[in-house]
């Protein structure tokens, strides 16, 4: 009668569409003792593969510290604990994880085993990034379009004087005249600055969308970012996909987004490197990439980088609006940008667009409006 | 030597511009709304209205619409915006490029404000 219902119980784990753990509590590496199916599905992993080792085969390099922290405290003092994690399959690739711990005690109080219950939330985050990235951009473009008109005003007799009074100056007052070359030249990165905003608030850029040929945007960006180069930086171009073909947007918008990835590439490589521009076509998709040689981006920050003002530059020379900008201007093509680390060989983020045929109707675009 | 108008609701931004422009050695007025401004400009010769959009009393519209009504020749209008939106939510960049003979996005510098200025003159009242 025991065994009937003990094998019941462990038939019902094995159904359950959670995924489930058993660790041995007495042991201080707290080793698995039992996976049950749904686990081995989301994870890649065979139940004997995992059997007698600690849970952190799961983790990765961009596993935050603080909730495994967290979690190792916890299990310490004997407490439950809900934490959602990031882990890795058997593959490498990345999922989120609704991970709960919960001790098991035995008739005495001493706490034996911890059961984890664990569900995929990959995709709920993703969407919940997704709201939260759409709620920042919106109010983002409200603020600077509301700010916008006095401030830019403001910056009229900053921006325009500085050169009238330097012609009025006597020859020999040169430090003077630099003085007012930084008036002048803080005023208009200022107004650089402003401009980027406001580019969130404009409404409907399909107002400017076309179709047009994605070569043509990847020529107007290298010819903007090979001044940038300078001489410790070759720029490579790398191209299959023939001329001629379509996609529908924006070009002024695709060719901004790509100078903003070329120009973080750039400044990825201070001590010189291959910056790699390159476009292909496959099944129906435009693949545009900008890869550099620098050391990569930080996994700490793969999961922000797109977030507005989120920059991992020093202070004054990174806006935080470049790679939310670009993300934005691609979606509103119906198109998706995204972020490889090569091992050796830094970042490369492509741009995937629909290749759009002259005589189709063009993609319904998704906007970010104010 | 032109005679220009220059239309702002913020007096140190009508100073800077008129400083560039008497540089240039035209004669400037200035006009706080769009209002001021037909005042200035009725009865007299105007080669050029430099005039903001967004305004208290009358906005650069309104005031673009009733200079192009007015007996007479009309001037040149160039249209200045730092942005923002009208009550109607439209862009207000938007709505100058549609109204005006040229725009220039504020700020600009003296440079770009020459240029600007030096090519509508030379096209000429209409």
């Amino acid at each position: 009668m025991f065994r009937s219902a003990a094998h019941i119980w462990m038939q019902a784990l094995d159904a359950a569409q959670v995924n489930i753990t058993i660790a041995d509590a007495a042991h201080p590496e707290r080793p698995l003792t039992y996976v049950n199916r749904s686990f081995c599905e989301t994870t890649g992993y065979a139940a004997e593969d995992v059997i007698g080792r600690s849970c952190r085969f799961l983790q990765g390099p961009g596993t935050c510290a603080e909730t495994i922290a967290q979690i190792r405290q916890s299990l310490n003092e004997d407490q439950a604990i809900d934490v959602e994690i990031l882990n890795y399959r058997r593959d490498g690739s990345e999922f989120w994880n609704a991970l709960s711990l919960s001790p098991i005690r035995d008739e005495t109080g001493r706490v034996t085993a911890i059961v984890g219950f664990q569900v995929d939330v990959t995709e709920r985050r993703r969407l919940d990034e997704d709201r939260l990235h759409s709620a920042k951009m919106e109010a983002l473009g409200r603020f600077s379009s509301g700010i916008a008109h006095e401030v830019n005003s403001m910056l009229q007799p900053i921006v325009s004087l500085p050169s009238l009074v330097k012609t009025a100056l006597p020859e020999d007052k040169a430090e003077e005249r630099e003085w007012l070359d930084l008036i002048e030249e803080h005023g208009k990165t200022a107004r650089a600055l402003l401009r980027k905003l406001l580019q969130y608030g404009r409404r409907n850029p399909a107002a400017e969308a076309a179709l047009f040929d994605p070569c043509k945007a990847l020529d107007a960006a290298a010819v903007h970012l090979r001044p940038a180069c300078g001489d410790l930086i070759n720029l490579v171009r790398n191209q299959t996909l023939a001329t001629g073909k379509t996609v529908y947007g924006d070009l002024q918008s695709l060719v901004q987004s790509i100078i903003a990835l070329g120009e973080n590439a750039i400044d990825a490589m201070p001590q010189g490197g291959t910056l790699t521009l390159a476009a292909h076509l496959t099944d129906g998709t435009v693949s545009l990439s900008v890869q550099d040689t620098g050391p990569g981006v930080d996994t700490r920050y793969r999961h922000r980088i797109f977030e507005p003002f989120f920059t991992s530059k020093p202070i004054g020379l990174g806006t935080g609006l470049g790679l939310a900008l670009a993300q934005s201007h691609i979606t509103s093509m119906g198109g998706t940008i995204s972020l490889k680390n090569h091992a050796a060989n830094g970042a490369c983020f492509t741009i995937n667009l629909p290749l759009a045929e002259p005589d189709t109707a063009a993609p319904s675009p998704q906007f970010y409006t104010a | 030597m032109a005679c220009i108008l220059v239309v702002d609701d913020i007096p140190g931004v009508r100073k800077s511009i008129a400083a560039g422009l008497k540089r240039l050695g035209h004669e400037v007025l200035e006009a706080g709304n769009g209002r001021e401004a037909l005042d200035l400009a009725t009865g007299r010769a105007t080669d050029l209205v430099i005039t903001d959009m967004l305004m208290p009393e009358m906005d650069g519209v309104d005031l673009i619409d009733l200079l192009n009504e007015a007996p007479g020749k009309t001037p040149r209008i160039l249209a200045m915006s730092g942005g923002g939106t009208f009550v109607t939510s439209q862009d207000a960049l938007t709505v100058a490029r549609q109204n005006a003979d040229a725009v220039l996005e504020k700020p600009f510098d003296t440079v770009e404000l020459c240029d600007a200025v030096q090519s509508l003159l030379e096209k000429g009242a209409t």
